[in-house]
């Protein structure tokens, strides 16, 4: 069997395909269904100090090979996560992820002080990309000012493992980056969701009621490939891939760019159990093509 | 447990002029299904239409289940269409199991309705179905006549109108699945703890893993999921 494990910021994965964050839920739901402790790392539901309703429906309008949303962080706080879910996460034998979001520095501050100070969370994922919410969110990220200023502040407030989800909207998305990362970030993870609209034509109104979302799915797939290629090149951590992969076939193609891990997102609505194939697939792949380990593969093209 | 089946479909059988009932071999789906719950259908393998369709089930035979699929769109065209179906379910809560119920449904509302009166009949008093116009299919081969009101806007059956003309015991519980106008026509005529709505909404999931399916709270604070919290809520729970 070819060994899939990676290590990124000091943390050893038992293989390199995670659910990303808003696409798994909190990890729990299919746990019955599903071998979700085989999976490298679950990456939870994005997560702030106070619960967040989220978005008025409609939330979400497929298009073509992709899909809207406007979910607009409806999460339970991170304190009732660690209540309520956190134990039955912990069981697992795969890695949790919390991804964090906020309106505020105050914000990010607070939910990062209680993740680091809690067992069981084993890495921190901060959102500083999400489209679909008033403040903060994606306005760190467009500022390569604002974005260092505050995961430099996080920095300071955490000793786990800390990786920085950046936005391709609006900005040098390298400047971005290498933002995050002097501020302390250990890894980068790219893409989140690229502005999105749609109108519906028939009753002549937007069909999301914030007007834009955030779209994602293949049909996203090649400009985040070509932004994790470039950020493959231009920044000294890890680059952890996401962006329209729904396949082995798309996985590999981050991988041969240089990604340390993939993330799988919208393909999970479609079929949950995508993650699951693409582990196996790859261990196969491997096999097949005389490799032992992952790394042989990871940037293999530059 | 959600089970992924890949089925042959068996039968097809139009029901109305953009609606067919169709026949769906199954393994294990047809076995746990109740009565309320969906099941959600990968339209292609093409990416396009992405997200999978979701459709309650009418009721279940031996080894096959039976869907209303009404033709809305791209999606639910190639799916009436195809010969194989990849099939995910069951999923959400199920009606609640009560005694002395009337149902009441409207267009393709009717098909989680026919999957309770087929698997309690003895508790069902009355079964009120609304169209616009009368239906090809013979819904008396699956609810007989004595039981059921069938109301037509057109007038093209006995009942002219809209059910909620027809409705006899205001103070029984009903469990509702049809258009919006014809939940909050109910919701003014039955008190609140008395119906249950079956929901449709756009889903992305159907599983509650990209809190895509959002209906509001009764009280006003936050939502629920129509996938994995509902599709069937108590009037009261929900804001229409």
């Amino acid at each position: 069997m070819a060994d899939l494990t990676v290590e990124i910021s000091g943390v050893q994965f038992r293989n390199p395909v995670f659910v990303a964050s808003g696409t798994f839920g909190y990890g729990l739901k299919l746990k019955d269904t599903l071998p979700v402790g085989s999976l490298g790392a679950i990456v939870t539901k994005g997560l702030t100090i106070r619960p967040k309703e989220g978005n008025p429906p409609q939330r979400l309008i497929e298009t073509p090979c992709g899909l809207i949303n406007s979910i607009g962080l409806e999460n339970i706080g991170i304190k009732e996560f660690i209540k309520a879910k956190l134990p039955e996460l912990k069981k697992l034998s795969t890695k949790i992820i919390v991804n964090i979001s906020g309106d505020s520095e105050r914000d990010y501050f607070e939910a990062v002080e209680i993740a680091d100070s809690t067992d069981g969370i084993d890495i921190i994922e901060l959102n500083v990309s999400c489209p679909n919410v008033e403040k903060g969110g994606m306005e760190f990220g467009r500022n390569p000012k604002m974005l260092e200023k505050l995961v430099r502040g996080v920095r300071e407030r955490t000793r786990k493992p800390l990786w920085v989800k950046i936005t391709p909207n609006f900005v040098d998305i390298v400047e971005e980056a290498q933002a995050a990362v002097s501020g302390g970030a250990d890894a980068i993870t790219a893409i989140n969701t690229l502005l999105g609209m749609h109108v519906d034509v028939e009753n002549k109104k937007f069909t999301i009621p914030r007007k834009f979302g955030g779209f994602s799915g293949p049909a996203i797939r090649p400009v985040a490939l070509y932004i994790v290629w470039k950020l493959v090149q231009s920044v000294d951590v890890p680059v952890v891939a996401i962006g329209g992969i729904d396949s082995l076939n798309a996985a590999l193609q981050f991988f041969f760019v240089g990604a340390s891990a993939v993330q799988i997102g919208t393909a999970n609505f479609i079929d949950p159990r995508t993650p699951f194939k693409i582990i196996e697939e790859l261990g196969e792949y491997l096999e097949i093509n005389g490799h032992e380990k992952i790394s042989e593969i990871i940037g293999v093209l530059n | 447990m959600i089970f992924f089946e890949t089925g042959t479909v068996l039968k097809r059988e139009t029901f109305d002029s953009d609606k067919l009932l169709i026949k769906v071999e199954s393994d294990q789906i047809w076995q746990k299904a109740r009565p309320g719950q969906f099941v959600e259908i990968r339209v292609n393998s093409r990416l396009d239409p992405l997200l999978r369709r979701p459709f309650s089930i009418a009721f279940t035979d031996e080894s096959s289940i039976w869907l209303l699929i009404q033709i809305k769109g791209k999606g639910s065209k190639i799916i009436a269409n195809s010969s194989q179906l990849e099939i995910m379910g069951p999923l959400g809560n199920g009606f609640p199991e009560l005694e002395n119920v009337s149902l009441v449904g409207g267009g393709s509302g009717i098909a989680p309705l026919i999957f309770y009166y087929k698997t309690y009949p003895d508790r069902v008093k009355r079964v009120y179905f609304g169209f616009k116009t009368k239906p090809n299919f013979n819904l008396y081969k699956l609810i007989p006549q004595k039981k059921l009101v069938l109301v037509t806007e057109d007038g093209s059956t006995e009942f002219r109108g809209l059910v909620t003309q027809f409705i006899e015991c205001k103070n029984d519980v009903h469990l509702v699945c049809g258009p919006t106008p014809m939940m909050k026509a109910l919701n003014k005529l039955i008190s609140s703890d008395k119906l249950y709505f079956s929901l449709e909404s756009y889903m992305g999931c159907g599983v509650g893993i990209c809190m895509g399916c959002a209906v509001r709270k009764g009280d006003g604070n936050g939502y629920y999921r129509v996938c994995t919290e509902g599709p069937v809520f108590r009037a009261d729970k929900i804001l229409l």
